[in-house]
């Protein structure tokens, strides 16, 4: 699989424009590449760009023709009025063929009682978790994780971190593109490191 | 189950007011002392409750009703296509929005009698329904369909589910309350406008030509009669909508 190089990336907001990324090249290969920065330095903005949802002021994405895309976003983004199966379902080509993977997937990530009911009534972990597995149930070449473990207790974390550990391998290599600003987090991972 | 006082309490309050308005119209009545001037409520009621008896009474309301449902669903399935086409397209939308702007404006019987030379009466109670809710629909439509979470929108997008299912599960939620909500003021509007039309046209076997012959022949009792079934009907249609909303709402948390 090819990598996803951002190269000389330049991103301004407001009038006057104000730089949020000056000069970032960054090269994305197959595995977990973590990026870690303070609050407001540009992460989320750079994964956008690196996804295509928004274009840069200056700079080049290479690598992601023909790739596909999953985004698990800062805000769950889910249809709260939907069950969690439902949620997870959504995004599948054929909601028949993925039911079996959707409640095994929901089930690893802790919520096996929570499969039917509605996103709405969930607390900010659960549905974190469930956004999560929306993310991870259909085989996409390349995987933005914005704060993937925001509103997870500690009991919860590992788990979920292996699951995302185990959703890459020799045989299904995939880019992921992890935001994060923990540290622990980052190395629990165990992928590429970049600060910015 | 548990049935939730409050529930009941508007009821009985609601009963209580009508109690209250009725006893007024009464004294009133009474007071003018002439039923060309002030039919007394019971009269009105006795009259209605005689009509009801008959099968002309219900072959108006029969036909004023199919119609006019006619008109409203019309409108409805109109509303939502144009708005749907408005949203989709700015061309189509700057072409619309002039001649939907004409309809709001328009005064009923202008449009009434438009319509009359046009169409003919027959279907002035179609017509004229369907242009007084259609602008309503699109108007709220619209809104809902502008108003979709932009957020939705882009996880969709991003893991490029079909167009079908961003309808079904994203844009149907945003503007169902607006539909509704369009419909529910819709349905009196269709009910009023259509026996008006009906009222000035002077169409066979409805209930505005029921109203066109009491008030040509002085017939103040039937003129009320008519009057309070116009309004029971409407209300009850109103009453049915609402359930449908609050049905629906409960079912779909925000």
């Amino acid at each position: 699989m090819t990598p996803i190089v951002l190269n000389n990336i330049h991103k301004s907001y407001g009038t006057p424009p104000k730089p949020v990324l000056e000069n970032i090249s960054l090269t994305l290969h197959p595995g977990i590449t973590c990026l870690m920065g303070p609050s407001g330095i540009g992460k989320t903005t750079l994964a956008n760009i690196a996804a295509g949802l928004l274009s840069p002021d200056g700079g080049t994405v290479t690598g992601r023709e023909g790739k596909k895309i999953a985004f698990l976003f800062q805000e769950d983004r889910l249809l709260e009025w939907e069950t969690a199966l439902s949620n997870v379902l959504f995004v599948t080509p054929n909601a028949k063929e993925f039911t079996a993977q959707a409640r095994t997937l929901l089930t690893r990530a802790g919520l096996a009682d929570a499969v039917n009911q509605k996103t709405a009534e969930l607390s900010g972990g659960m549905k974190r978790r469930v956004a999560l597995c929306r993310t991870l149930i259909t085989d996409r070449d390349f995987l933005i994780l914005d704060e993937p473990f925001k509103g997870l207790d500690d009991e919860t974390k590992p788990a979920i971190i292996e699951m995302v550990k185990s959703h890459i391998s020799l045989e299904n290599p995939k880019i992921i593109l992890c935001i994060t600003h923990d540290h622990a987090e980052a190395e629990a991972l165990s992928g590429q490191l970049i600060r910015m | 189950m548990k049935i939730s006082s409050s529930y009941r309490r508007p009821l009985v309050y609601t009963l209580l007011a009508v109690l209250f308005w009725l006893l007024v119209w009464e004294a009133a009545a009474a007071w003018v002392g002439s039923t060309v001037i002030l039919v007394p409520p019971r009269l009105a009621f006795a009259r209605l409750f005689a009509l009801a008896q008959t099968g002309g009474f219900w072959l108006s309301i029969g036909t004023s009703m199919r119609r006019i449902m006619l008109g409203f669903l019309l409108a409805l399935g109109a509303g939502v296509l144009i708005a749907v086409g408005a949203s989709v397209s700015r061309i189509f939308k700057h072409l619309m929005l002039p001649f939907i702007n004409v309809l709001n404006a328009m005064p009923l019987a202008s449009f009434a009698l438009l319509v009359l030379f046009l169409f003919g009466s027959r279907n002035l109670s179609v017509v004229v329904p369907f242009i007084m809710v259609m602008p309503i629909v699109f108007h709220n439509v619209y809104k809902g369909i502008t108003n979709t979470d932009p957020k939705l929108l882009e996880m969709a997008r991003v893991f490029e589910v079909p167009l079908w299912k961003r309808v079904f599960y994203i844009y149907a939620k945003s503007l169902m309350p607006y539909l509704l909500s369009a419909a529910s003021i819709g349905i009196g509007f269709a009910w009023k406008s259509g026996i008006s039309a009906e009222l000035i046209g002077n169409v066979s076997g409805t209930i505005g030509r029921e109203l066109h012959s009491a008030r040509n022949f002085f017939l103040m009792v039937d003129l009320y009669a008519w009057t309070i079934a116009i309004v029971l009907l409407s209300y009850t249609i109103d009453r049915v909508f609402r359930f449908i909303y609050e049905k629906w709402k409960g079912h779909t948390p925000s």
